[in-house]
């Protein structure tokens, strides 16, 4: 059986894997720089990394909308990318020395990340065969000693699994709990509507023999159905019995 | 302890131990030099290499361990579960495959080379047991590395066997991170 750590663990991966496909469909910025030039068929250099501003720009926009949480990144890469397409069409534009070093930084970012890319699909062939090794767990030969602790007792044993206990109600309670009372609520503004129909007009008619809960759902309901204006009702005085009309 | 009967104890201490274990560890259980236990695990190293043995040594990060050669892996594939079948997503391919080449790598290196912020695809991963860190660097953040079990899953014994590291190791060098840099923070 799992223990709770690895149930925990595995709900973590989960959500993670989730968040990485939202995100993983782009392309980082230096990655998708390289992918324009390419495109392009062009050298790595200066000139050339102001030709593809327009594209990296329109990119950003896809990001700004699909992922603004990444926009960060490529705002960064952006604005140097500008900085040297002002440059390249104003001549007279003087760079300080702090910017041109940025810029000759980007490309030498980009460079290093094209020469680097074949690594990753060797990485990714390796990582694919279905060659691997296996080892042994810790002290797998080990024979079993009875040599148990001091502090297990009945009570002690007994309050571990109270806890392991908390910990999977952490896990599953949550989203049962709420399942529940939303299919209740929907099944009493029918179980309402049905009744009015068959002509019982008085709340207390309605919650005749329910538990608690229940009436608490069933008053929910008339509040849905009141909202939606599908009923009305009428009290004289606080405490008394509610009359519902179909409107 | 004479040699022969050293490397035996090498093997033997890894056999019993099972995971990855520490040359330094092994050196003070059979009270020798560090230097003595890495030759004896040269040895037993040059011993596997032999056909007749289905075992190998894994290296890294100063610690060792026994494990199956990858070309038995047909044999125990029904029996062995894998956990690494899923495939990785192409940032999480990409992020992995500079920690194997360049690593050990710290955050902000690896955020400067993909120029985007890393830090979510490093947590997935280290989840899934395929990178492990450590605080070794000099600005004392945390230094990042393939997994024993990842070593497992490509079936190479040390990371200088990944096809053309030494190649793919020196695009890294020369590459630090600028102070005024924009890498992610």
């Amino acid at each position: 059986m799992e223990s709770v750590k690895q149930l925990h663990r595995r709900s973590i991966i989960k959500r993670m894997k989730n968040y990485e496909l939202k995100t993983e469909k782009f392309s980082g910025p230096i990655e998708k720089l390289l992918e324009l030039i390419e495109e392009r068929k062009m050298e790595i250099a200066d000139l050339s990394l102001s030709e593809v501003v327009a594209d990296f720009l329109n990119y950003l926009k896809e990001i700004e909308e699909a992922e603004p949480r990444l926009l960060a990144d490529f705002v960064v890469v952006a604005a140097r990318l500008i900085l040297l397409k002002s440059k390249a069409l104003l001549p007279n534009l003087k760079l300080t020395d702090e910017e041109e070093k940025d810029i000759k930084d980007l490309e030498e970012r980009v460079r290093r990340y094209g020469e680097f890319k074949p690594a990753i699909g060797l990485f990714k062939k390796f990582y694919e065969r279905k060659e691997f090794s296996v080892s042994r767990p810790l002290l797998f030969s080990q024979e079993p000693i009875f040599y148990p602790a001091e502090n297990i007792t009945i009570k002690s044993l007994e309050q571990a699994f109270g806890g392991i206990f908390k910990e999977f109600q952490k896990l599953t309670l949550e989203s049962t709990t709420i399942e529940s009372s939303l299919i209740k609520l929907e099944e009493k503004i029918e179980e309402i509507i049905e009744k009015i129909e068959r002509g019982i007009g008085q709340f207390s008619e309605l919650v005749k023999e329910k538990s608690r809960t229940e009436i608490i759902v069933l008053f929910l309901a008339l509040l849905h159905l009141l909202k939606d204006q599908i009923i009305e009702v009428e009290q004289e005085e606080k405490f008394e019995d509610i009359m519902i009309k179909k409107i | 302890m004479r040699d022969k009967n050293l490397t035996a104890a090498v093997e033997a201490i890894l056999f019993a131990y099972g995971e990855p274990l520490e040359i330094k560890k092994i050196a003070k259980i059979l009270n020798q030099d560090e230097k003595t236990v890495k030759e004896a695990a040269e040895k037993l190293n040059q011993y596997y290499l032999l056909e007749e043995t289905g075992i190998k040594l894994i290296f890294s990060d100063n610690r060792l361990q026994l494990a199956t050669k990858p070309e038995f892996s047909h044999l125990f594939e029904n029996f062995i579960k894998e956990e690494f079948r899923e495939n990785l997503t192409p940032a999480a391919l990409e992020t992995i495959s500079l920690i194997a080449y360049l690593g050990p790598i710290s955050r902000v290196q690896l955020d400067y080379f993909r120029g985007v912020n890393s830090s979510f695809i490093l947590r997935s991963l280290l989840m899934r047991g395929l990178i492990e860190r450590s605080t070794e660097t000099k600005e004392r953040s945390y230094a990042y590395r393939l997994s024993f079990d990842a070593l497992k899953h490509l079936g190479i014994s040390k990371i200088e066997e990944l096809p053309e590291y030494e190649k793919f190791k020196t695009i890294a060098d020369g590459a630090n991170p600028v102070q005024n840099n924009f890498q992610a923070v």
